[in-house]
């Protein structure tokens, strides 16, 4: 039960913060401030939406799949936010 | 009942905004999403095979080419006639029209299914699709294997020498070297899932295509012979005609396997796919072998 | 629930068909024909879930998968000529 709960409460927040991620990618001006959104909000809620997901699961093998998919999720992610602004400072510096 | 609506609208908006806009790196960039979109309602339609190859081919592999056509070639919008446009609105309706009989006389019916759960004993394997894919329907999948080596090769023909797009960045670089071994290990894993679960062949080797095409974008090549690269290519529809024609040979009927070595022959077929389909479409990535 | 599917990739498919034929370049042309391949996997896949049994019938999901990858290597056989049509266009120009 009070598992339940800490993973229903986890859940929760990291669809939060996704949405704030969203909701400032499409609301803020330029491209920094956007990224600055989108890696830092992004970032926290899906660890707290595997985090969430992980106390649900029965077997350890599906908390350690979900790990290393956490892990990929976020090196990919902060590698895409990296190659927009490196694009970016590129082209306004030419 | 919530979820399918917001998917199956938000998938009818992206393919509309892929379809309408002028820019073509807009349409491009909704492509991907339609893709990806598409992928989570063949999950909700308890597909998952097919959803692991659209999200990695359907979206990752085409959006790559789509991009890298933007990137070399000058698109030119050429006016479409008026005459044109109506007649093209004529078809379309005149299709939804010839389509709501349908809709109007759909029930629920038994398929082919229950033939497939009869026999899967005797298949040699225990996932279903592969079943049918390998076994029950394997001359499709021959076929689908000679279509894929004939259009590499049509690729390989037309090309005069394009440039490709890299970015050689330090960080990219160690990045896509450190992950390319995960994605090699967990292209077989799933290649191996497919003999009992949800993976296989196909998928593994599109996963593999993927690690490969990230390592080229960063400038990078496998270090592999061009002549073993070539024989790489052709190796999955060798050695499907191989397995085919042995059993032919030894009186069981072309693609006919013996229960006692249905499995193995599988999952020699299985591998031999993925590692030809995963070269196959990095060749057709960058367009020469 | 199925119905609803079913209405969808008809109005995919019509949607596509439209912009196959009035599209004003080859590459809208090129994204047409794969939305239009999605719509056909759409139905087929809904067809599979519309039985009385418990499972989904694996034979229409084999045939798409099958269909994703033939689909994804004609794109890429697609965009070779598209490519090499625009390089003859800038020899000529």
């Amino acid at each position: 039960m009070l598992i339940e709960i800490a993973s229903l409460t986890f859940t929760i927040l990291g669809v939060f913060f996704l949405l704030a991620g969203s909701v400032g990618l499409i609301r803020l001006r330029d491209t920094y401030s956007r990224i600055h959104a989108i890696t830092k909000a992004d970032v926290l809620g899906f660890g707290f939406l595997v985090l969430g997901l992980m106390l649900s699961t029965r077997t350890l093998s599906e908390v350690l799949k979900l790990l290393l998919t956490w892990l990929l999720v976020v090196s990919y992610s902060s590698l895409v936010s990296y190659a927009i602004a490196h694009r970016k400072r590129k082209r306004d510096v030419a | 009942m919530l979820l399918d609506l917001m998917l199956g609208s938000l998938l009818l908006l992206s393919a509309l905004l892929s379809l309408h806009s002028r820019n073509s790196l807009k349409s491009g960039i909704f492509f991907v999403v339609f893709g990806l979109l598409s992928g989570l309602l063949w999950v909700r339609l308890e597909a998952p095979d097919v959803a692991m190859v659209e999200i990695v081919l359907g979206s990752a592999v085409t959006s790559l080419l789509i991009f890298k056509l933007i990137a070399t070639a000058r698109i030119k919008a050429v006016k479409v006639h008026r005459i044109r446009k109506f007649w093209a609105g004529v078809i379309s309706l005149a299709f939804l029209v010839y389509m709501i009989p349908y809709l109007l006389t759909l029930r629920k019916e038994q398929r082919i299914e229950v033939l497939v759960f009869e026999k899967l004993s005797m298949s040699g394997v225990e996932s279903p699709v592969t079943a049918v894919l390998l076994n029950f329907r394997g001359y499709d999948t021959l076929l689908e294997v000679g279509v894929i080596t004939l259009a590499v090769f049509g690729i390989i023909a037309l090309n005069k020498g394009d440039k490709v797009y890299v970015w050689r960045d330090p960080l990219v670089q160690s990045l896509s070297r450190w992950i390319l071994p995960m994605t090699v290990f967990f292209s077989f894993y799933v290649t191996y899932l497919g003999t009992f679960s949800v993976g296989g062949a196909f998928q593994g080797g599109s996963l593999l295509a993927g690690g490969l095409i990230f390592l080229s974008l960063t400038g990078q090549d496998v270090h592999i012979g061009e002549s073993i690269k070539k024989s790489l290519l052709l190796l999955s529809l060798l050695v499907f005609c191989g397995v085919g024609l042995m059993y032919a040979v030894t009186g069981y009927g072309f693609l006919v396997y013996p229960l006692p070595l249905s499995t193995i022959s599988i999952i020699l077929i299985e591998l031999s796919i993925c590692l030809s389909t995963a070269l196959l479409l990095y060749t057709a990535y960058r367009g020469k072998v | 629930m199925i119905s609803f599917y079913y209405i969808l990739s008809f109005i995919l498919v019509a949607v596509s068909v439209y912009h196959f034929i009035a599209a004003e370049s080859p590459f809208k042309r090129l994204i047409a024909v794969n939305i239009l391949g999605s719509a056909v996997f759409l139905f087929f896949l809904t067809t599979s879930k519309n039985t009385p049994s418990q499972n989904p019938d694996p034979v229409p999901h084999a045939l798409v998968l099958t269909g994703i990858v033939v689909a994804v290597s004609a794109t890429a056989v697609g965009i070779a000529l598209i490519l090499s049509l625009s390089k003859r266009e800038k020899d000529e120009s």
